[in-house]
């Protein structure tokens, strides 16, 4: 297990090497121009020339792309052009909005798309079943800013039970903390949600086939033990695969969620960063959130080893 | 007598929109006594499964519905009683055991858990070490060895055997006083076979269980019944103490399954002796390594230096239980896989060394039959497009394919019409008889058969080890007969080979090696091949 982890994350070097060249170019081969942003409509030629020099963006783009990538071997980030703070504060400033939402959205859905596509399965083709798709389906086609607007509308605007937008640390106490990131977790859940209860309601109904929960039925279980204990252990490996696949999604709904409800989050960073062509900023940005995937996928692998026996690394 | 443990009355399951058959099972009536084994024997489709779920309340009812009749346990009703009443007894006073031990229990819990999950559903007033006990208890009944670390074993760290002996263990955890037992032997070797049902007959002898047995294969019930039943679609055609249904059968249908079935005496050869050997294995050896990038490598030898030639018009069976090596051996021959060592000359080229992109010619000389007609027909091509697709394959034109793919449903014995038809609008006889036919469009030299009969009804077995034998005379094939059934080698092969661990321990006539086995290992498979004694009387009779 332990060498399976070594060769895993010597194994994702590569990837975050590609992630960084690829980023790097992507952003030098677009349009648009830092120094142009940063100096402002008026700015003659001469200024705009001169602000580029002093960012160094006039290097050819190989000493530029090893002058970052030193620094990011050295833990730094860089420093944002336009805000000329760390890059790597700036980051860790914005985190936790993001990180409460992840991580409520993730517990949310998991607490109830789970057992949703498990009931789902059992009632397969009653109407048990037929409003567990529904409610996905739905979920997973309309757009988070739509759901969001409309739960702002119902229980924000009309109904007053909840702020519109904005976000409470956790250290301000958690009932405030609660009514701010209850609509952004709804609006989220409801996307990521739809995905884990089609795959938890696939996977049960294609075990429930198989001759061991025959033999569970034999012994005399109940069905609800036969459901969790036998079909959904079994099951759980194609659903903690798309946990994870699907935390790739969540990152880019987070992104949508955070501009509809304004939480000072890390998408928001991000936009931010895009409009005002703030390169050290993108950069780090998108280095952090792929190092951040790479991680889920080890630790899904290690999920898998440990739901299911006949998985060893 | 005392009151039956089990007493089925007029029961009938209905197919729901069922086509041609509208009942699974029809006015069946029986009863189990205490401490009796009763066969339930029938083919695919005898409704001998459908009436042992109808008595569990396992019923699939999504497309069968039991309509009539009663079934007691002890005397108390069960047609009608509640889902819950039927759960408590489900585990505690009746058991179940089944076919594949490979996929009865759940891989991702230990087998000790499993067991003791019986224990903990319908016994509440055991503690924890009690339980612990017992499961050792029960996994020392069933000769398992070293229960205290096989507990914690997961289903896939032990042998077919043993898993099976796992799943009885769990069926007697609570000293039911039925167990009803499907196939539980059908998908285990014969030695394993062997011990299964000796562990089976002495564990019912000792807690006076009623066993219901379901099993396919007339051996098996030689070996062990008190009372046989024979079904037929869904009917009892035949009742009676095992030994008199085997020997003084009164039903057709009863004395057709019996003459289907192989016997153990082999008939001399009908090749010529000096006919030109078509293929020569020399040496033979499939070597598996498992590299690892930290550990010294270990390599398995599946198949180990076999040697032998195959002539004109022969048939050479290759005999030996699962893990022998006799399956392997047929992809290096065919090419399927590569070959570590050794030797294959055919038509004088050794075929071993050929690369891949070289053999197209080896191919159309060497043709394959497998063993699951359901899965190794494409299920989305028609008939003349599963026997033409080699043809055009080598460059034969439509017309001709066509005209060749008439002779050869004429050779197999299918109508002309079934050409448009799927593989799914077919039996398993019928499938592997299109198997037969694709092989044979290649006009090959060699056709190779993996268990090519195993996984069919004995009659229909006996309806295409007939074509093979009628194929091998009017096109001079040579066939390599992979088996691990020593019948059905003895009913159509002429020379054999039997396979232990990679190697060829016996190579013979077939009239020899089955009249007297030389190898100690040869000798052991024959004494266990179920019923040998009472079938091979019959024989003489």
């Amino acid at each position: 297990m332990l060498r399976f982890l070594i060769k895993r994350l010597i194994a994702t070097l590569p990837v975050v090497v590609g992630v960084a060249i690829v980023v790097f170019l992507i952003l030098r081969l677009a349009p648009g121009d830092p120094a142009a942003v940063l100096a402002g409509g008026t700015a003659t030629p001469e200024t705009v020339a001169e602000i580029r020099q002093k960012l160094g963006l006039d290097a050819p783009l190989l000493t530029q792309f090893f002058t970052w990538a030193g620094l990011v071997l050295h833990g730094n980030l860089g420093t944002s052009i336009i805000t000329h703070q760390p890059v790597w504060n700036l980051i860790l400033q914005r985190a936790e909005p993001t990180l409460s939402l992840g991580a409520t959205t993730f517990v949310v859905s998991i607490v109830f798309a789970v057992p949703l596509g498990v009931l789902a399965a059992w009632y397969h083709q009653t109407w048990v079943d037929r409003v567990v798709m529904i409610i996905s389906v739905l979920g997973f086609s309309i757009p988070a800013f739509v759901v969001g607007y409309l739960l702002v509308y119902l229980f924000a605007i009309d109904l007053k039970w909840l702020p519109v937008q904005g976000f409470a640390n956790i250290s301000r106490g958690i009932g405030p903390f609660i009514s701010y990131i209850t609509l952004p977790t709804i609006t989220l859940s409801l996307f990521y949600g739809a995905l884990i209860a089609r795959i938890t309601r696939a996977s049960i109904l294609e075990v429930l086939g198989e001759d061991y929960i025959r033999t569970a039925r034999a012994k005399g279980l109940r069905e609800s033990t036969v459901m969790t204990r036998h079909a959904l252990r079994v099951a759980a490996g194609p659903i903690i695969s798309i946990v994870g696949i699907g935390l790739a999604m969540l990152i880019s709904g987070a992104l949508i969620t955070e501009s509809v409800f304004n939480l000072p989050g890390l998408g928001r960073l991000t936009v931010d960063a895009v409009m005002s062509r703030d390169y050290p900023v993108i950069q780090g940005l998108i280095l952090v959130l792929s190092l951040v995937y790479i991680l889920i996928n080890v630790l899904v692998d290690i999920a898998y080893a440990v739901v299911d026996p006949r998985i060893r690394y | 007598m005392s009151e039956p443990v089990l007493q089925v009355r007029a029961l009938s399951v209905d197919i729901r929109g069922g086509g041609d058959r509208t009942s699974a099972v029809a006015n069946v009536s029986f009863d189990v006594a205490p401490g009796e084994m009763v066969c339930l024997v029938g083919e695919s489709g005898s409704g001998k499964s459908v009436t042992a779920s109808s008595v569990m309340g396992l019923l699939n009812t999504a497309n069968l519905r039991l309509s009539e009749g009663s079934i007691k346990l002890c005397g108390e009703e069960l047609v009608g009683a509640s889902k819950a009443r039927l759960r408590e007894l489900r585990g505690s006073r009746m058991a179940m055991v089944f076919q594949e031990p490979m996929t009865a229990l759940n891989p991702v819990h230990r087998v000790g858990d499993q067991i003791a999950e019986v224990l903990r559903t319908h016994s509440r007033g055991m503690t924890r070490k009690q339980i612990r006990a017992r499961v050792l208890e029960l996994m020392r009944d069933v000769y398992l060895p070293e229960p205290e670390r096989l507990q914690y074993s997961y289903p896939n760290q032990l042998s077919g055997g043993q898993r099976q002996r796992i799943v009885i263990a769990m069926a007697l955890a609570l000293k039911p006083a039925l167990i009803i037992a499907d196939e539980p032997t059908t998908a285990l070797d014969v030695t394993t076979q062997a011990q299964i049902l000796s562990l089976l007959r002495g564990l019912q002898t000792r807690y006076k269980t009623g066993v219901l047995f379901i099993t396919h294969d007339l051996g098996v019930v030689a070996e062990i019944a008190d009372r046989a039943i024979v079904m037929q679609s869904g009917r009892i055609v035949e009742e009676g103490p095992a030994l008199e249904v085997l020997t003084r059968p009164k039903h057709r249908y009863t004395r057709m399954l019996l003459d289907a079935l192989p016997v153990a005496v082999a008939r001399p050869p009908r090749f010529e002796p000096d006919a030109p050997i078509v293929l020569a294995v020399k040496d033979l050896t499939k070597t598996y390594d498992e590299r690892s990038l930290f550990r010294k490598s270990r390599s398995t030898k599946a198949v180990d230096g076999v040697s032998f030639d195959l002539r004109r018009g022969e048939i050479v069976g290759v005999v030996g239980e699962s893990g022998s090596g006799k399956s392997t051996l047929a992809r290096c021959i065919a090419r399927l896989i590569t070959v570590s060592d050794g030797r294959v000359e055919a038509s004088g080229s050794d075929v071993a060394k050929l690369p891949n992109r070289s053999l197209s010619g080896y191919r159309r000389k060497l043709q394959m039959v497998f063993q699951d007609p359901y899965r190794s027909l494409n299920p989305r091509m028609t008939v003349a497009q599963l026997i033409g697709e080699g043809m055009a394959n080598i460059g034969l034109s439509q017309r001709e394919a066509n005209e060749r793919t008439r002779r050869l449903l004429d050779l197999i014995g299918l109508d002309h019409s079934v050409t448009s038809r799927y593989p799914h609008q077919f039996s398993g006889g019928q499938r592997q008889r299109i198997c037969i036919a694709r092989a044979l469009a290649m006009e090959p030299e060699i056709l190779i058969a993996d268990e090519a009969v195993s996984a069919l009804d004995v009659s229909v077995q006996a309806q295409v080890l007939d074509l093979l034998e009628d194929l091998r005379s009017r096109l001079n094939l040579a066939v390599i007969f992979i088996t691990h059934d020593l019948r059905v080698a003895a009913r159509i092969c002429d020379t054999v080979a039997v396979m232990h661990r990679g190697k060829i321990v016996e190579y013979g006539r077939a009239v020899d090696v089955f009249a007297a086995p030389q190898h100690e290992y040869t000798k052991q498979l024959f004494a266990a091949a179920p019923g040998t004694d009472v079938l091979g009387q019959m024989v003489r009779h």
